[in-house]
């Protein structure tokens, strides 16, 4: 009875927070269309503040509590809703779909930048509850603590407060009215854009009273656990499909008391080892389960899509061309870059090989996939298990379980490629024979034994693309029905689950493989000890331990070569069907399409590529930990710059890739140099090398994220007027140039920052004057006596046709004036 | 022949009654004309037959099959097509692409052989009988109304489909473009295919049409001839509503 | 009559690139039905929205009692007495039949007078007070959205399909009172495919068929025309 009553008294707690938290996403979300991802980092943000007011002496002294709150709450936390709104969010409602979650998540990473930065050293952060630790009372047997108490009763104070201003006052009354018919709203003679930046005040003022409230239940401060938190809070938002208030607010109790109750049965995760992890799961898994339950919105049209995105598609013959030129740039850069810029640029090409994943599944398919990195993650665990875990016993049974997964994959992958029955039976056995061969002896698996390498093989690549393939189809398959923002937030709770449940699991796996007896068993820790230490690959007896330069080689390869298959794939009826599902999934069923085979196809793909660059990458970096580099924030941000650089190109998974990878820590490295070699405005250098380090992505994401296209696009437009016949000098004197630059960095005249500094801005040069010289004379290919009247006519044009009859533009508009 | 019957539709959004009881049969052979003001609930009714929507109540029989519980991409393989009266061309295609991914996704699941000399032949078929040939390299985005109501007309009939469901064909299209579509609409009825029409083009509709149901408030209130409808006084009431005075 | 209530001048507008309107030009004086009638798809709510600058028009000027209305929102239009009436959804379906009153305040009138007109003109409306609109019959969703018509002493009023899914006994009931609005000096501008209902209280009447008015006159003048613009008996081809 006392443990029943104390834990449903912490479920409570817990739960009102979350309600709180969830209440605030939904008020939100309802008002103006966006799923606010940063919600959980907003929360985070303004608990480190408040924090700051009220345990550190650094800004003045420790405030007092009621202070402190107030402070944060009506000052901080309106001030950020406020610039959120007007600044970041407003003119979100007729994006895309992808663009629509990448600005938010772009927010979120920026909040976490910022507290890193802004906190940076290593100190403790203890918040105290309120009226401090002791401060408990007793109901029967229990105690309860204050802050307890105090959560409950605000939780319930702020939900009445909330249906007070919701229905009996003429603001909020509005705010419901948006909800309803935004247009309607405006003929009565209200601006909705007022009820919008309303609402996310209140988003945010409930975020920060979550996170404020919550934070002294974890101990120490933490960046990513408080976010992680608050995010738990998103289950209870889709139990109230994003738009029932009260079902909301229940849903946060629930959850709650959920976790709270799961703690009490596990012994707080220590009966059951294995699942020890899931007390900090039980939100997202239940957020999962309520996503694939929920009833789905039927099939619609593209007719409702406001926006274009635009992804020409690649011929084949150019890929192979610029494939080749992609890796002899990268084998030319090789002997001029120092190890540790090697070392950034073959990072950036891992994350690319990932991205790769994200072009086809997001780009070509149009399904949002938040999880990249768990996928790479649990693709980079096979192979290290394959080759180097602590006790697999390879051979037979293990041959065997490679090859039955090799069977189910590509069944899953080849079904939708049209193949009939006899063919996909013939191909699918084909490649299971082939992994059969190639796992088992290619790599002298037959062995018995520990098999620990000193090196990554290529059957280990090929179990890491199985395995992380079939764990996307099994992903998949219960979430197949769900689209857009509902698929994302599937899969996010997909990550998060992987980040606690794999990521931190400890514990050691057997499998007893059937039919092949004795001795020939797989065991091994999940995740040694939140660390492992990768192999490099040894082929063709290069030693890539040692040698930076052929790692890289071997990436960029890589890359290429997956690209290709892209390309490939994007020019094959697949890819067709691919496009065709994207743009009218209601136009694709009536053709005859069965897209739920088409989707679990594409997902599982995406994911063995995802998993074959995880291997890769992780094998790269020598080592991957518990935290870095497969997180579900990480996987956040690789996205969002993906998107950046272009999700419908190849070209943008690489800038994706390097912009993440790469760009900002050389960038922070050019500015820590200036900063030494000018000490005097140090102070300027170190803040904006800092600025790079920290919000470097999120500011790129929240920049750029808007153009749905991406930055490909436009360096596609550079490189076709570079390529066009009128600008051959331009180009030939470019390549030149840039031989000329780079034999110069060879012989060592040039260092490689000059060599940088020289390069880029020659090549974008050259594309803007290809550009601008290009656009010229298009503008007179078109014949203006005809504008307006075949075509709509632009601005542009008509300042054309003004300038043609000799007529200012200014003047015509003063002429129609006086006419009037 | 019955080609489609439809028997007792009800479909209701939330109090709202969207279809009422509606019963339908289109004969093999035949083009049969479905017209009724704004908001009568023919959109609706054919989102119900090719099984975007699921009817509250009702049986949907395509031929001797009962179609009630399949989904829209099996009516598709029994021999149903469909054209939208809100475009939903894949822009992302050109015309010719767009055309052919609806050949090759029929490749998959006709018996027929769907090797790439086969659905090339269908495709540029389809693209002859709908005049398109020249436009085939053009992106769908780029094209007027009028021919993008040609493409979806090109990607159903690669389909080969026994039963053809057109939502407003001839709207965004000029006089000469309707003409043209009633024509083809004409030829392809010869050739056998049974055509059910959703259109507020009078000239069309009473055109090319064999049978006419008019559908007002969800309810079916006339069904026969051109001629017949053209002198119910119930239907011009349906359209101008009541007698004025 | 010096200057018309509302004048639209040479419009031209469309969807995208594509054109829905080719040039209207419409006056409309205090006092004046004018029914703009016309089959589907003609543009007709697309003209509606112009006068409402839910649309901007690619060319061509609207003016509010010789005032050009370039760069005003829809939410000012609305304070300065241009009352719009969508169509089908008139009303906030989840919102209650009161809080739907208090939304009609925006456009600066005082609740109790909104509140005493509506109930006083439609009674069956103050037994619901308490009750979503949503779900109320389609005759009491179309009163509740007149009611913004009749409380917030408007100069303009713009109506789409009042008509739509409604019986035609409602309907003359809230063209009556359209009428008496008339009377009172508001200028309304009525779009309707139903034409008959319409033509009983209008004083001047279009057939917009295309993106153009095609003929414009007095109701009965028009009448007769209808039948063939709609049923096409005399059709083309």
């Amino acid at each position: 009875m006392t443990e029943l009553i104390t834990f449903t008294v912490v479920g409570l707690a817990i739960g009102s927070i979350y309600s709180i938290a969830s209440v605030g996403l939904v008020v939100t979300y309802t008002t103006s269309g966006i799923f606010n991802f940063a919600h959980g980092a907003i929360g985070m943000f303004a608990a480190f503040i408040y924090w700051q007011l009220r345990w550190d002496s650094g800004w003045g002294g420790e405030w007092p509590a009621p202070i402190a709150m107030a402070f944060v709450l009506l000052v901080v936390s309106p001030v950020l809703g406020i610039l959120l709104q007007s600044i970041v969010m407003k003119g979100l409602e007729g994006a895309s779909e992808t663009t629509k979650l990448v600005i938010p998540i772009a927010v979120m990473l920026a909040f976490i930048g910022l507290t890193n930065w802004i906190w940076q050293d290593f100190e403790s952060r203890i918040p105290e509850p309120f009226f401090g630790r002791d401060s408990k009372w007793q109901l029967g047997d229990a105690f309860i603590t204050t802050h307890q108490t105090i959560v409950v009763i605000v939780a319930i104070t702020l939900a009445l407060l909330l249906k007070l201003l919701l229905s009996n006052t003429r603001t909020g009354i509005t705010m419901r009215a948006v909800v309803d018919n935004q247009d309607l709203v405006r003929l009565n003679g209200s601006n909705p854009n007022f009820s919008a930046l309303l609402s996310w005040i209140i988003g945010s003022v409930l975020a920060g009273l979550a996170g404020i409230l919550i934070s002294p239940l974890l101990g120490s401060l933490n960046v990513l656990a408080l976010t992680l938190l608050v995010v738990n809070a998103y289950a209870a938002a889709i139990f109230g499909r994003l738009k029932n208030l009260p079902l909301t607010f229940m849903g946060g109790i629930a959850i709650g008391l959920a976790v709270s109750y799961w703690n009490w049965i596990s012994g707080t995760g220590r009966k059951w080892p294995w699942l020890s992890e899931l007390r900090s799961t039980i939100p997202v898994v239940i957020l999962f389960a309520i996503l694939v339950v929920l009833p789905q919105e039927r099939l619609r049209g593209s007719s409702i899509k406001k926006y274009r995105e635009s992804f020409k598609s690649p011929d084949i013959k150019s890929s192979v061309l610029w494939g080749l030129i992609f890796i002899l740039t990268v084998i030319g850069l090789t002997p001029i870059l120092e190890s540790k810029w090697e070392f950034s640029l073959s990072k950036g090409l891992g994350f690319s090989i990932i991205a790769l994943s994200m072009v086809l599944l997001t780009g070509y398919a149009g399904e949002i996939n938040l999880a990249p990195l768990a996928f790479a993650g649990i693709g980079a665990l096979s192979a290290y298990q394959f080759d180097v875990g602590t006790t697999v016993e390879t051979g037979a049974g293990f041959a065997s379980l490679a090859t039955a997964l090799a069977l189910l994959l590509s069944f899953l992958i080849l079904s939708a490629f049209g193949l009939k029955r006899k063919k996909l039976w013939f191909s699918c056995a084909s490649f299971a024979l082939f992994t059969l061969v190639f796992v088992s002896l290619f790599d002298g698996t037959t062995g018995t034994g520990i098999a620990s390498r000193e090196s990554m093989s290529l059957s280990g690549l090929l179990v890491a693309t199985l395995i992380s393939g079939i764990v996307g189809a099994m992903v998949a398959l219960p979430a197949i029905r769900l689209r857009g923002l509902y698929l994302g937030l599937a899969t996010f709770a997909f990550a998060i689950f992987v980040d606690k449940m794999v990521y931190k699991q400890r514990q050691t796996l057997s499998l007893n493989i059937p039919f092949f007896g004795d001795g020939e068993d797989i065991t091994f820790n999940i995740f040694n000890n939140g660390a492992l230490n990768m192999p490099r690959p040894e082929l063709l007896n290069i030693d890539f331990r040692n040698n930076q330069a052929a790692m890289l080689i071997l990436l960029a390869i890589c890359f290429t070569l997956i690209s290709l298959m892209l390309v490939l794939l994007k020019n094959s009826s697949y890819g067709r069907q691919l496009s065709a599902m994207k743009d009218s999934p209601a136009a694709s069923a009536t053709l005859g399409l069965n897209m739920l085979r088409l989707k679990l196809s594409v997902f599982t793909l995406a994911a063995a590529i995802a998993g074959l660059g995880g291997a890769l990458h992780a094998s790269n970096l020598r080592a991957i930990q518990e935290d870095a580099p497969f997180t579900v924030f990480e996987g956040l941000a690789l996205f969002m710059l993906t998107v950046v650089g272009g999700i419908g190109y190849i070209t943008g998974a690489l800038i994706g890739g390097i912009l993440y990878g790469t760009a900002f820590l050389v960038m922070g490295d050019f500015w820590s140099k200036l900063s030494t070699d000018w000490e005097s405005f140090d102070w300027l250098f170190t803040f904006v090398h800092d600025f790079f380090l920290f919000l470097g992505p999120a500011v790129a994401g929240i920049g750029l994220g808007r153009n749905s296209n991406g930055i490909a696009a436009q360096i596609f437009e550079g490189f076709k007027a570079l390529g066009a016949k009128k600008s051959r000098p331009i180009l030939i004197t470019t390549i030149i140039l840039s031989i000329t630059i780079w034999a110069l960095r060879i012989f060592n005249f040039l260092d490689g920052w000059t060599f940088l500094l020289l390069v880029l801005p020659l090549l974008l040069v050259s594309t803007l004057i290809a550009d601008k010289h290009q656009k010229t004379e298009q503008e007179i290919a078109i014949a203006w006596e005809l504008i307006g009247i075949e075509n709509q006519m632009s601005e542009t044009h008509q300042s054309f046709i003004d300038s043609m009859v000799g007529l200012e533009t200014a003047n015509i508009k003063e002429g129609e004036r006086e006419l009037q | 022949m019955t080609q489609l019957e439809l028997s007792g539709i009800t479909v209701r959004f939330g109090g709202h009654t969207a279809l009422n009881n509606v019963d339908i049969t289109v004969s093999t052979g035949s083009i049969t004309g479905l017209i009724g003001p704004n908001g009568a609930g023919k959109t609706t009714l054919f989102n119900v037959t090719n099984g975007l929507l699921r009817p509250n109540e009702g049986t949907l029989k395509f031929g001797d099959a009962d179609m009630t519980a399949l989904s829209p991409y099996r009516r598709a393989k029994l021999g149903l097509g469909r054209t939208f009266q809100r475009l939903e061309l894949f822009p992302s295609l050109t015309v010719r692409e767009n055309v052919q991914v609806a050949a090759e996704i029929r490749g998959e699941w006709s018996s027929g052989s769907n090797n790439s000399a086969n659905i090339k032949k269908n495709v540029d078929r389809a693209l002859e009988i709908t005049n398109l040939r020249d436009s085939g390299s053009k992106n769908v985005s780029e094209i007027p109304t009028g021919k993008a109501r040609l493409v979806e007309l090109a990607r159903s009939l690669v389909q080969e489909p026994k039963l053809l469901l057109l939502d407003e064909p001839a709207s965004g299209q000029n006089d000469n473009e309707t003409s043209e579509f009633a024509d083809i609409l004409r030829s392809l009825n010869k050739e056998g295919m049974s055509i059910f029409l959703v259109e507020h083009d009078m000239s069309l509709v009473m055109n090319v049409c064999d049978k006419i149901f008019v559908l007002d408030f969800g309810s079916l209130i006339a069904e026969g001839t051109t001629a017949e409808i053209q002198g119910n006084p119930v239907v011009i009431d349906a359209y101008l509503g009541g007698k004025s005075g | 009559m010096d200057k018309p209530l509302l004048q639209l001048d040479n419009i031209l507008t469309g969807y995208g690139t594509i054109p829905v309107l080719h040039g209207i030009d419409l006056t409309l004086a205090e006092g004046d039905i004018y029914a703009l009638l016309g089959p589907n798809g003609g543009g007709k709510s697309t003209l509606l929205k112009v006068c409402s600058r839910q649309i901007e028009p690619w060319k061509g000027n609207v003016k509010v009692a010789g005032r050009s209305m370039e760069g005003v929102a829809p939410e000012e239009l609305a304070k300065v007495g241009v009352c719009t009436i969508p169509e089908g959804k008139g009303i906030f379906p989840n919102l209650t039949v009161s809080e739907n009153l208090v939304m009609m305040t925006h456009s600066g009138t005082d609740l109790a007078t909104i509140e005493s007109i509506t109930y006083d003109r439609f009674p069956q409306l103050s037994n619901k007070r308490k009750q979503l609109a949503g779900t109320l019959s389609g005759g009491e969703q179309q009163m509740l959205s007149m009611a913004r018509a009749l409380g917030t002493n408007p100069k303009i009023l713009l109506l789409d399909e009042l008509s739509m899914g409604l019986a035609p006994i409602i309907v003359k009931e809230l063209y009556e009172i359209v009428a008496q609005l008339a009377e009172q000096g508001i200028g309304v501008l009525v779009v309707e495919q139903f034409a008959r209902t319409v033509l009983g209280v209008a004083t001047r009447a279009g057939i917009l068929i295309n993106g153009k008015i095609i003929s414009e006159g007095s109701p009965n003048e028009l009448e007769d025309q209808l039948s063939d613009a709609y049923l096409g008996t005399k059709g083309k081809i």
